[in-house]
C-alpha cells in the first residue's frame, strides 16, 4: 500500500472509529438504539449543504452537523421512551428511524436524491481526524470517571433501580443518546468533507452492520472493546490480499465464533482489571488516602412525620394494597413492618419510593404530597431505600456505588466524599474493600454497602427490604447492632421489612403487621406479640385461640 | 369500482405475502424473546431450494414443499449456532449473532450460485391468470397471486392448529408466557426454542418460494426488504401475537396497493414506518399486543 | 466446533486463494488498475465489467501483449462501500500506469476527483452520471455517454415512429441511473408534446399489479420503463398478462440479461436502446467475444457492460502501442495517454465507432432494437 493509500485509509478508519463510539454509547447502556447510520447521515447531509450551498465555514457545518446527529438521537429516543418501548422493539424502532430517512433523502430531489450530493467542497484531513479522533478518545477516558460515566454504567446494570437513587432517568439517558448521536453526525461531517460525494445508500444497513459487529466483537464494557474492534475487523482484512470476496463472510463468521464463546466480547471489564493489575495501576475509583475520623456534617431533620394515607394498588383485579395507612415517624430510631408473604410489603415500598403509583391515597412529608412523584424526585424528599437480594451495579466499585448516591443528593463534591466515606465508616467497611467490585464481598458486606448507599444520601427515612435474608444468626446480630447505632449517628429513622422475628423485635420501636394488603395491627414489638389477630395471620386461627 | 376492488385484491395479496413472513418473525420474538434478524437468510434458502426443485421437476408443490422443510432445516441451524450459545444474553447480542449468521447464509449463497447474480424461476403455471366475476366486476389474479393467497391461508391455519391443539402448540405457549415456569413444570426450553425457529423458518422458506414465483428473479438479498416491514408489521401488530402480524400485514399491504393505485408518491415505502410510528404513539403493545408487566 | 471449523475453512480457501494470486511480475509490465464491487450489494453488477476486461487482458497477453508488454490488471474491490473507493484509488495511482475505472456512476463520482487531482488516468467503462468528466479535466474519461446524451434519441425516434399521444414513464427514484434516465425521458416526451404521466416504483415492491392498473388505466401508447431490471421485468410482464396493447421501451440501465431471459412471448414487439448490443451484431470479433463471455459466465450473454470493459483494454493497448509508450517516464506516458485520448475520434472498438468529446466523454451512435421471436432487431431511424 502507497502512503497516499494508507493515509486514506487511516482517516476512513478513523472516521468510522468516531462513528463506531457514538454507536458504543447508547449500546453500552444496554439501550438498543441502533440508528446509528441515520445520525451519521444527518451529519453527512446537513454538513455537506451548508458547505456546498451555503458557503458556511467547515467547522461551523461540522458543529451543525454533530448538532444534527445530536437531535436525531434525541428525537428517535425521546419518542421511544414515551412509548414505553422495550428492548428489542426499541431495536426496531431506530432501525426504522435510519431505514426511514434514508428512503425520504432518496425522494427529495433537493438533496440530490438517489443520484446524491455532489461536489462537496473537500476539508477534512488526516491530521484533523486524528486529532479529533485522539481528543475523543481522552474525552471518553475522562467521561468513565465522571459522573455521567458512571450513571451510563449504572443504567447498563441495573436501569430499573438508577431513579431510585436520585437520578432523573430520563433526562439522563437522552443526554447519553444525545452524545453518542453527536459523535454519529461528526463523523458523518468529516465523511462527507473526505469522500465528497454522497448519497443516501451510502447510509444503509451495511453501514450499521460495519459499525456494530465490531464494537460488539470488541467488547461493549469499556470504550477500549471498540477501538480493539475497528482495529481488528476493520483493519486486519485489509492486510491480507486475496480475502476479497470472502471479507464479509469473514467477518460474519469471526464475529460469530467470538460472541458464541465469549459473549461480552474480547475486552471486557475483567480484562481491564487484569491489564491494570499487571501494569500495577489502581483500579477502582476509591481514594487512596486514608480516611480518617470525618466529623459529622450535620442535616437539617424533618419536621413531623411521614404520613401515609389510604394507599391502594390494584393489579388487574387484585387488590395488593387495599387502604394502607401509616404514620411512620421521622426521629432516629428503627421501625419495622412484618407480614407473611405477599402480604404487600414490597409493593408498599415500592409506592412509597415512587416505582408504582397507587390509585388512591397520599403521602404526606412536611405538608407536600409525595404521590405522583417520580422515584428520583421522592429521593430528593430525602425517602432512600436498599432492595430484596441486594441491588448494588455490578460494574461499579464499592465506592462508586456509595458515591452515586451520595452525589445525587448534594451538587457539592467535597461534601458528597465527606458523605460517602462517613457512611462507608460506618457501616464497618474496611477502607482495603472500598475499591473492590461488589461480587468480591460477602453477602453481609454488600448488605453494608447497600445501606452505606443509602446513608450517604442523608435521608430523613431510610427502607431497608429484608435487610437479614440469607444471614447467619453471628452476621444478623452484627447487622442488628449496627442498625441501632446508624439510626442514631445519621439522624434517620430506619424502617426494616423483615421474617426475622428475633431480629425485630430485638432492634424495633414499633411494628407494623401487614397482611392482605392491608394494616393488621401496629404497636411495640410486645403488643404485637400478644396481638390475636396479628397470630392468627402467622399461625392460623386455632393458635390465636389456643 | 373496478379499479378499487381490483386495488383491494392486488393488496390482499402482498398483505398476504407480509403476514407469512411476519408471523414466524412475531412467534419467534415472542417465545424466544430475543432480536432474530436472520429470518430474511432463511427466506432466500427456501427461495434457493424452490428453484433448484422447481428446475429439476417442474412441480410447484414439490418446490413449496422442499423449501419449507429445507428453511426448517436451516432455522434448526440457526437456532442451535446463533442462538443457543447466547440465549439469557442482552438482546443486543442476539442481534449481533443473528446478522453474523445471516451474512454467512446470504455470502455462502453469492459464492457458490452464479455469483449472485439474479436468477429466475422457470416460468409456467404461475403467470396464467386467472379471471373472475364478482357481481359483474370482472376481477383478475394470477395463479402466482392466488397461491401466496391460498398458501398464507392454509399455513397460518395449521400454525395456529398446531399451536391451539397440540403437546408441541402447548409447550411453545407455555414458554411464551413464561419461560422459568415452564421449565420448571417439565418442559424443555431448549427444544421448544428449536422447535419455534424451525416452524417459524418452515413459513418463511414458503414465503421464500412464493416470492420466487411472483419476483422475475431472486438473487441473495430478496429477503432484506421484506424483512424490514415484517419487522415494522411485528411491532405495530402486537409483539408475539400470530393474529397481530395476520391483521398488520394485511393492513400493510391494503395501505401500499391503495397508495400505488391511487396516490403519485415514491414515498410508498414509507408508509410501514409510519404506520408504525402512529400506532405505537397510540397503542403501545400494537394492534393486538399484550404489555408485560415489570417487576421490581 | 462447527462455527470455528466454518471459520477455519474460510480462513485456509482466502489464504490459499492469496497465495495463487502472486506470479512474479517484471518491470516493464504495463501495470492497469480496476476497482470494481466484488463484495456487498452491487457484488453482482461487477461480474460483467470484470469478464469483460480479463478476457480482453488475456487475448492480449496470448498474442504478445501492448507493444510486447504484458497487462498486470489488479482488481480492487470497493466493498461497494464509497469509503473504500478513496483509499483503493489512491493505492491504484500509486501502484499502476492507469486505472480502469470505478465502473459504477457512484464509485466514479468519488474516485474521479482523487485521481485527477493526483494526475493519473482514469478511464471509466461505462460510469454515465452527468457532470462526472466534466469536472473532472484533464486526466478522466468515461467510455460511456450521459443519459442526456442517448436517451432523447432513442425516445424521439420512438415517439415520431409510434406516433405516440399518450405515454407513461414508470421510473425508479432509489436507482440513480434509472432515476436520471426517467427524468430526462419525461421532458423529452412532454418537449414532443405528447401527454405523459408518470408512475414510480421501488426496488422493494413485491407486487406491480397496482401500478399495471394504473397504467392501463392510461391506455397509453408508449410506456417507458426506467427502472431496475427486476421491476421493468415484472411490470412488463404484467402489462402482458392483462392484455395491455401500449408498446415499451425499455432504457439502457434497465436492461440486463435478465430482461433477456424472459421468453419471446414477453418480449415481443418491446423496444429498448442501448449504446451497443453484443448478441444481435454479426461482427466475428463481437461474436468470438460473446463465446468466450458465456463460457467463463454460465451461459450467461453479455450486455454492452461487458463489451465496453472489453474495449476499453483495447483501446488503452491501442494508446500505448501508438503513442510507443515504454513505462520508463510514467509522468510523460500518462501525458501522452490522456492527449491521445482526448483526441480520440472514429475508433474502432467492436462496439463501434466512438469518439471522445471536450467533456471526456464518449459518443456513439445509440442503438434501437426490437425484440421478435425472442431476437432483437435494429430498428433503423426515419
Amino acid at each position: 500500500m502507497g502512503t497516499g493509500s494508507l493515509e486514506a485509509f487511516a482517516t476512513i478508519q478513523l472516521i468510522y472509529l468516531i462513528a463506531a463510539l457514538g454507536h458504543y454509547m447508547p449500546l453500552s447502556m444496554k439501550q438498543l438504539d441502533v440508528g446509528i447510520a441515520g445520525y451519521f447521515a444527518l451529519g453527512a447531509y446537513v454538513s455537506a449543504l451548508l458547505t456546498r450551498d451555503w458557503g458556511v465555514p467547515f467547522e461551523l457545518a461540522l458543529l451543525a452537523g454533530t448538532l444534527a446527529g445530536a437531535l436525531g438521537a434525541v428525537v428517535v429516543d425521546a419518542l421511544a421512551t414515551r412509548v414505553r418501548l422495550a428492548g428489542f422493539a426499541y431495536a426496531i424502532f431506530s432501525l426504522s428511524f435510519a431505514e426511514a430517512l434514508r428512503i425520504i433523502l432518496n425522494n427529495v430531489s433537493a438533496v440530490g436524491g438517489s443520484g446524491g450530493l455532489v461536489g462537496i467542497p473537500a476539508h477534512t484531513t488526516l491530521p484533523l481526524v486524528a486529532g479529533l479522533a485522539l481528543v475523543i478518545l481522552v474525552g471518553f477516558w475522562l467521561f468513565d470517571r465522571a459522573r455521567l460515566g458512571q450513571l451510563k454504567t449504572a443504567i447498563g446494570d441495573d436501569e430499573l433501580i438508577v431513579p431510585v437513587m436520585g437520578v432523573p432517568l430520563v433526562a439522563t439517558k437522552l443526554t447519553i443518546f444525545a452524545m453518542g448521536g453527536g459523535l454519529g453526525g461528526l463523523a458523518g461531517g468529516l465523511y462527507s468533507h473526505y469522500v465528497l460525494f454522497i448519497r443516501p445508500d451510502d447510509f444503509g444497513f451495511a453501514l450499521l452492520i460495519s459499525l456494530q459487529l465490531p464494537i460488539v466483537f470488541g467488547g461493549l464494557d469499556r470504550f477500549y472493546g471498540a477501538v480493539a474492534g475497528i482495529l481488528i475487523l476493520g483493519c486486519v482484512p485489509e492486510m491480507v490480499r486475496g480475502l476479497a470476496d470472502y471479507r464479509l463472510l469473514f467477518m460474519g463468521a469471526a464475529t460469530l465464533a467470538v460472541l458464541a464463546v465469549r459473549p461480552s466480547g474480547l475486552i471486557t471489564h475483567a480484562t481491564v482489571a487484569t491489564v491494570k493489575r499487571w501494569l500495577g495501576l489502581p483500579s477502582g475509583g476509591a481514594p487512596r488516602r486514608a480516611v480518617t475520623g470525618v466529623p459529622a456534617p450535620t442535616v437539617a431533620t424533618a419536621a413531623g412525620p411521614l404520613v401515609v394515607d389510604g394507599i391502594c394498588v390494584r393489579f388487574g383485579g387484585i387488590a395488593a394494597l387495599d387502604g394502607v395507612g401509616m404514620t411512620i415517624p421521622t426521629t432516629p430510631g428503627i421501625s419495622a413492618v412484618i407480614g407473611p408473604n405477599g402480604a404487600g410489603k414490597t409493593t408498599f415500598f415500592n409506592v412509597l419510593t415512587g416505582l408504582i403509583r397507587p390509585q388512591a391515597g397520599q403521602i404526606r412529608l412536611e405538608g407536600r404530597d409525595l404521590v405522583g412523584l417520580r422515584p428520583d424526585q421522592v429521593f430528593k424528599a430525602r425517602i432512600a431505600r436498599t432492595f430484596q437480594g441486594v441491588r448494588l451495579f455490578s460494574h461499579l466499585c464499592v465506592y462508586r456505588n456509595v458515591m452515586l448516591a451520595a452525589r445525587s443528593a448534594t451538587p457539592d463534591g467535597a461534601l458528597a466524599r465527606a458523605r460517602a466515606e462517613r457512611a462507608l465508616a460506618a457501616a464497618g467497611l474496611d477502607q482495603a474493600a472500598w475499591g473492590l467490585p461488589p461480587d468480591r464481598l460477602t453477602l453481609l458486606d454488600r448488605r453494608l454497602v447497600e445501606i452505606a448507599r443509602g446513608l450517604a444520601a442523608r435521608p430523613v427515612v431510610l427502607l431497608l427490604d429484608e435487610p437479614a435474608a440469607g444471614l447467619n444468626s453471628a452476621e444478623k446480630e452484627r447487622l442488628g447492632a449496627l442498625l441501632g447505632h446508624l439510626a442514631e449517628a445519621f439522624a434517620c429513622r430506619i424502617v426494616i421489612v423483615e421474617h426475622d422475628m428475633k431480629l425485630v423485635m430485638s432492634i424495633a420501636e414499633t411494628v407494623w403487621v401487614m397482611n392482605f394488603g392491608r394494616v393488621l395491627s401496629h404497636g411495640t414489638p410486645e403488643e404485637i406479640r400478644n396481638d390475636p389477630a396479628v397470630i392468627e395471620a402467622y399461625l392460623g386461627s386455632e393458635a390465636a385461640h389456643a | 369500482m373496478q379499479i378499487f376492488l381490483q386495488q383491494f385484491v392486488n393488496g390482499l395479496t402482498i398483505g398476504a405475502g407480509y403476514a407469512l413472513v411476519a408471523v414466524g418473525f412475531t412467534l419467534i420474538f415472542g417465545v424466544l424473546r430475543v432480536v432474530y434478524l436472520a429470518h430474511s437468510a432463511v427466506l432466500v434458502v427456501g427461495a434457493y431450494l424452490g428453484l433448484f426443485a422447481l428446475d429439476w421437476s417442474g412441480s410447484i408443490p414439490l418446490a413449496l414443499a422442499l423449501g419449507t422443510v429445507g428453511a426448517a432445516l436451516m432455522g434448526l441451524v440457526v437456532e442451535r449456532v446463533a442462538l443457543r450459545p447466547v440465549a439469557g444474553q442482552n438482546h443486543l447480542i442476539s442481534l449481533v449473532t443473528t446478522v453474523s449468521i445471516a451474512t454467512v447464509i446470504q455470502e455462502t449463497l453469492r459464492l457458490s450460485v452464479q455469483h449472485g447474480q439474479p436468477i429466475s424461476y422457470p416460468t409456467g403455471a404461475a403467470a396464467v391468470l386467472l379471471r373472475f366475476h364478482l357481481g359483474g366486476i370482472e376481477l383478475h389474479l394470477t395463479v402466482g397471486q392466488l397461491a401466496v393467497m391460498v398458501v398464507t391461508l392454509v399455513l397460518v391455519v395449521a400454525l395456529t392448529l398446531l399451536v391451539q391443539r397440540t403437546w408441541m402448540g402447548r409447550s411453545i405457549r407455555a414458554v411464551a408466557d413464561n419461560p422459568t415456569i415452564a421449565a420448571m413444570l417439565g418442559v424443555r426450553v431448549k427444544a421448544v426454542s428449536a422447535q419455534t425457529v424451525a416452524v417459524a423458518s418452515a413459513l418463511a422458506g414458503a414465503a421464500g418460494v412464493l416470492l420466487g414465483l411472483t419476483l422475475p428473479a431472486i438473487d441473495p438479498y430478496v429477503g432484506e426488504h421484506l424483512q424490514f416491514k415484517a419487522l415494522a408489521v411485528v411491532l405495530f401488530g402486537g409483539l408475539g401475537s400470530v393474529p397481530g402480524a395476520v391483521l398488520g400485514g394485511l393492513l400493510l399491504g391494503l395501505v401500499e396497493a391503495l397508495a400505488a393505485g391511487y396516490l403519485e408518491t415514491s414515498y410508498r415505502d414509507l408508509f410501514a414506518f409510519a404506520a408504525m410510528v402512529l400506532i405505537l404513539t397510540f397503542r403501545p403493545a400494537g394492534l393486538l399486543g399484550r404489555r408485560p408487566v415489570e417487576r421490581v | 466446533m462447527a462455527i470455528s471449523r466454518l471459520s477455519a475453512i474460510a480462513l485456509s480457501c482466502a489464504l490459499a486463494g492469496a497465495a495463487f494470486q502472486t506470479l512474479p511480475a517484471r518491470a516493464d509490465d504495463l501495470k492497469l488498475s480496476t476497482l470494481l464491487p466484488l463484495t456487498g450489494p452491487y457484488a453482482n453488477y461487477s461480474v460483467e465489467f470484470r469478464l469483460g476486461m480479463e478476457i480482453a487482458k488475456d487475448e492480449i497477453n496470448a498474442a504478445g501483449g501492448a507493444g510486447g508488454r504484458k497487462i498486470d490488471l489488479a482488481v480492487l474491490d470497493t466493498q461497494s462501500n464509497n469509503g473504500q473507493v478513496v483509499s483503493l484509488v489512491r493505492q491504484a495511482c500509486g501502484n499502476s500506469f492507469a486505472v480502469l475505472g470505478p465502473s459504477m456512476s457512484n464509485e466514479a463520482q468519488v474516485a474521479f476527483p482523487v485521481a485527477n487531482g493526483l494526475g493519473c488516468p482514469s478511464i471509466s467503462s461505462s460510469a454515465a452520471a452527468s457532470g462526472l468528466t466534466d469536472k473532472n479535466r484533464p486526466w478522466t474519461f468515461t467510455y460511456a455517454s450521459p443519459a442526456p446524451i442517448i436517451a432523447p434519441q432513442a425516445v424521439e425516434l420512438l415517439v415520431s415512429r409510434l406516433k405516440a399521444k399518450k405515454a407513461v414513464v414508470v421510473v425508479d427514484r432509489g436507482d440513480a441511473a434509472a432515476n436520471d434516465q426517467g427524468t430526462i425521458a419525461e421532458r423529452t416526451l412532454k418537449e414532443k408534446g405528447v401527454e405523459t404521466q408518470t408512475y414510480s416504483i421501488s426496488a422493494s415492491d413485491l407486487d406491480f399489479s397496482p401500478v399495471v392498473t394504473r397504467i392501463r388505466g392510461q391506455e397509453p401508447d408508449l410506456v417507458v420503463l426506467s427502472t431496475t431490471d427486476k421491476g421493468a421485468l415484472s411490470v412488463l410482464k404484467e402489462l402482458k398478462r392483462t392484455g395491455s396493447n401500449a408498446k415499451v421501451l425499455i432504457t439502457q440501465s434497465a436492461f440486463t440479461p435478465l430482461i433477456s431471459s424472459a421468453g419471446a412471448e414477453t418480449l415481443e414487439g418491446v423496444y429498448r436502446y442501448t449504446e451497443f448490443d453484443p448478441t444481435s451484431s454479426t461482427d466475428p470479433r463481437v461474436v468470438a467475444f460473446v463465446e468466450a463471455f458465456k463460457a467463463r459466465n454460465n451461459g450467461r450473454a453479455p450486455t454492452q457492460l461487458a463489451t465496453q470493459a472489453y474495449d476499453l483494454v483495447y483501446l488503452v493497448k491501442e494508446m500505448v502501442e501508438e503513442g510507443k509508450l515504454t513505462g520508463k517516464d510514467q509522468a510523460a506516458d500518462r501525458k501522452a495517454l490522456v492527449d491521445r485520448l482526448a483526441a480520440l475520434k472514429d475508433w474502432k472498438s467492436i462496439s463501434g465507432p466512438m469518439s471522445i468529446t471536450p467533456q471526456g466523454y464518449a459518443v456513439k451512435p445509440v442503438t434501437v432494437l426490437v425484440f421478435h421471436d425472442g431476437k432483437p432487431q435494429k430498428v433503423a431511424a426515419d
